[in-house]
């Protein structure tokens, strides 16, 4: 979008209002087209419920990143905010965390899109499901959906390292037709085809067992994951400490409606089980359901949710560059991932060596026989653990650092006395039900899904070895952190922002401590 | 195919599009870039904290309590009504002068009840000294003023000058921003019927 940079080497501000939308739009957008089925195996008649309840933590999720992207606008997101809160190893944690979410992006969401192709299968005279096969152990193991996954991501390998951008402009364009035929097929399922009669009759019915809740609402989040790119986009966004809380708080209404209106619509419209067994492609079911506009509707959705996810897929490429960028900046990973192709003057190691990983992921997925669904429990694991640090490091942030301007606060904030010498706290309570909230969906994650619960931690360890050994041969801290001029840094940061407004107000926070502190 | 509308349906559809709506109109409404030299003045206004206003029982000077009012509004500043009794060289300073010092303390009343509208922090401070301007000046030094509004009385000038002795002195004299408010015609005419 606004990769190309300025003459002193910073990444130019290109990203607009829309832009700064539209790109995580592209990332969370994207997500109820994956999620809505996944859900419903799980939370059956109580898949509305299961979106509420996921809905609410991400409300909260949402709104503490809004604090910290439009109060640091740097690219690095989560990993940033933690490191800048609680120090280098703990922000390294974070960083793994999401970088296994991006992993699991690229794979997920090329099974997802390549789902969605597989929509136009049947109109060819090819089933997908005769394509199963038992390799050894591994039952149902589809060769061919697996090898359009893999087709899909070498692809985006490809296009990343040769540094095709996908423009702006057409993700843009991509974005409004996906919310444009969003908003048809709600309004047009709503009032010509949706029966209340049915939706109640599926709750009450087909309520599901508590652990297979938990299950669902615990899958529920990850509708909701990808409010990072916006953070990640920051960096380049004009005046990101105004834009950057507009944009995700309408990101965060926006997908919480949708996802909230899909999942009310679904159970109206079809019984759970139709929408379980159309993991690949829950959307296009429903929309296929609509009366008149069904049989335009259905294909156009599976055209456009194909394309939107594929999308997603590819900013899990760029987003894991990016985030091992911040890494590497921040020594927190090896300078090694950073080298930039002589040629294409891409970061290619970084894309190999993640969508190498999601490769890997996705064929781990496919032996399970529930691809999507192996994916969709990493990809939970991944972003609570990320989340519930981010929300510690907010806390730790309003005291450690009082003084930088907050555009945008949480709500439900009480005063509090800081160390001798600072700034008095606006303590976040809201973010501590945020914090319990995560937790509760990790604690979820961690009891119900049989392969998050294990590949999450071991993914992290694996990391940390990483890290540990880098740490030890640079001889810098392994549990504490690097010292950082972090005033200047946020200096600069807001000049280059141009967001002069908040570095006078900055500047005169930092000169009245000082001046109370020689007083 | 029948089309069947069902009105629970469509009141959820309603919603939906409303809330969107609300949604992304909201997100497009950013307001206007403030450029760095605006930012600065605009800092060196909301960093006042102090604001001292010198009250004597006239139309000018209330007027004066009420735009230091809407000046300190916005950040929150201490309002400081400041009342001088002059007193004059022939006797002590510290002679009662219990005239003067019920005449000042008239003033800074209404001052307060001014402020009271307004629900500012204010004080009262009643200062003996040799002459206004040098009370004035004495108490925005003391208690580390940022600003001093002046009213400006038209009677109190002398024949071909542009300002008072006293505001003349204050703005030479002040060690922060003086603002001095020459009521128009209007008030001007009020002031002299009252």
């Amino acid at each position: 979008m606004a990769e190309e940079a300025s003459s002193d080497g910073q990444l130019r501000r290109d990203v607009t209002v829309w832009g700064s939308f539209m790109w995580g739009y592209a990332d969370v957008g994207a997500d109820i087209y994956t999620a809505l089925g996944l859900v419903a195996g799980a939370a059956m008649g109580a898949t509305p419920v299961a979106f509420a309840v996921a809905g609410i933590v991400y409300l909260l999720v949402g709104l503490a990143y809004t604090e910290l992207a439009s109060s640091y606008p740097v690219a690095g997101g989560g990993q940033y905010f933690t490191l800048r809160g609680i120090g280098d190893f703990w922000g390294f944690v974070c960083g793994a965390a999401l970088l296994l979410d991006y992993t699991i992006d690229i794979s997920l969401f090329a099974v997802s899109s390549s789902g969605y192709f597989n929509f136009f299968l049947p109109a060819l005279g090819v089933r997908i499901a005769d394509f199963a096969v038992a390799i050894g152990p591994f039952q149902g193991v589809n060769l061919l959906w697996l090898g359009e996954t893999l087709a899909i991501i070498v692809f985006l390998v490809v296009i990343n390292v040769i540094g095709i951008k996908i423009s702006s402009r057409l993700n843009e364009v991509l974005g409004v037709l996906a919310i444009i035929g969003q908003v048809v097929i709600v309004l047009f399922g709503f009032v010509f085809a949706w029966d209340p009669n049915m939706m109640l009759a599926q709750i009450t019915l087909h309520f599901p067992s508590l652990h297979n809740f938990m299950y669902g609402s615990s899958l529920a989040i990850i509708s909701f994951v990808g409010l990072e790119s916006i953070s990640q986009v920051s960096q380049e966004t004009r005046r990101p400490a105004t834009i950057v809380p507009r944009t995700s708080i309408s990101l965060v209404f926006n997908v919480l409606i949708f996802a909230l209106a899909f999942s009310v619509l679904g159970m109206g419209l079809l019984p759970w089980q139709v929408l379980a067994q159309h993991a690949g492609d829950p959307i296009a079911v429903v929309a296929q359901k609509i009366p008149i506009i069904g049989v335009v509707a259905a294909p156009m959705t599976a055209l456009i949710g194909g394309l939107i996810v594929l999308i997603s897929s590819n900013s899990g490429v760029m987003s894991a560059s990016r985030l091992t960028y911040s890494m590497s900046t921040f020594s927190l990973l090896p300078k090694w991932f950073n080298a930039v192709h002589p040629r294409y003057h891409t970061p290619h190691r970084t894309i190999l060596v993640f969508s190498a990983v999601a490769m890997v992921e996705a064929v781990f997925a496919f032996m399970t026989s529930e691809a999507m669904n192996t994916l969709g429990n990493m990809y939970a694991f991944g972003a609570t653990a990320g989340y519930m640090l981010v929300f510690i490091a907010l806390i730790v942030l309003r005291f450690k650092d009082p003084y930088s301007p907050r555009p945008y606060r949480m709500p439900l904030n009480f005063k509090l006395q800081n160390k001798e010498g600072r700034a008095p706290v606006q303590f976040p309570l809201l973010a501590v039900f945020g914090f319990l909230g995560v937790a509760t969906i990790l604690f979820e994650v961690i009891l119900t899904h049989k392969i998050g619960r294990i590949a999450g931690p071991a993914w992290i360890i694996v990391m940390l070895v990483i890290y540990f050994i880098y740490r030890q041969k640079e001889r810098l801290p392994r549990f504490g952190s690097v010292k950082r001029d972090w005033e200047d840094a946020q200096r600069k940061v807001l000049r280059e922002a141009e967001e002069y407004e908040l570095l006078s107000e900055y500047e005169a926070a930092l000169a009245a401590r000082d001046g109370e502190a020689q007083a | 195919m029948a089309l069947h509308v069902g009105l629970p349906g469509s009141v959820i559809a309603a919603v939906f599009l409303v809330l969107l709506v609300i949604v992304f109109r909201w997100m497009f409404r950013i307001p206007p870039l403030v450029p760095y030299e605006v930012a600065q003045i605009r800092r060196t206004v909301n960093d006042l904290r102090t604001v001292v206003v010198p009250v004597v029982n006239s139309l000018s000077s209330e007027r004066a309590v009420e735009l230091a009012c809407r000046l300190a509004e916005p950040q929150q500043a201490q309002i400081l009504l400041v009342g001088v009794v002059e007193v004059p060289l022939s006797l002590p300073l510290d002679a009662g002068m219990p005239a003067q010092r019920l005449r000042a303390e008239e003033a800074i009343e209404v001052g307060a009840a001014i402020c009271d509208q307004h629900e500012l922090p204010f004080d009262r401070v009643v200062i003996p000294a040799r002459s206004a301007w040098e009370g004035i000046v004495r108490v925005a030094r003391e208690r580390r003023a940022d600003l001093i509004v002046l009213g400006l009385d038209p009677k109190q000038r002398m024949p071909g000058e542009e300002l008072s002795r006293n505001v003349a002195q204050v703005i030479r004299r002040a060690n922060c921003e003086v603002i001095v408010d020459r009521p128009g015609h209007s008030l001007a005419g009020r002031e002299s019927a009252s």
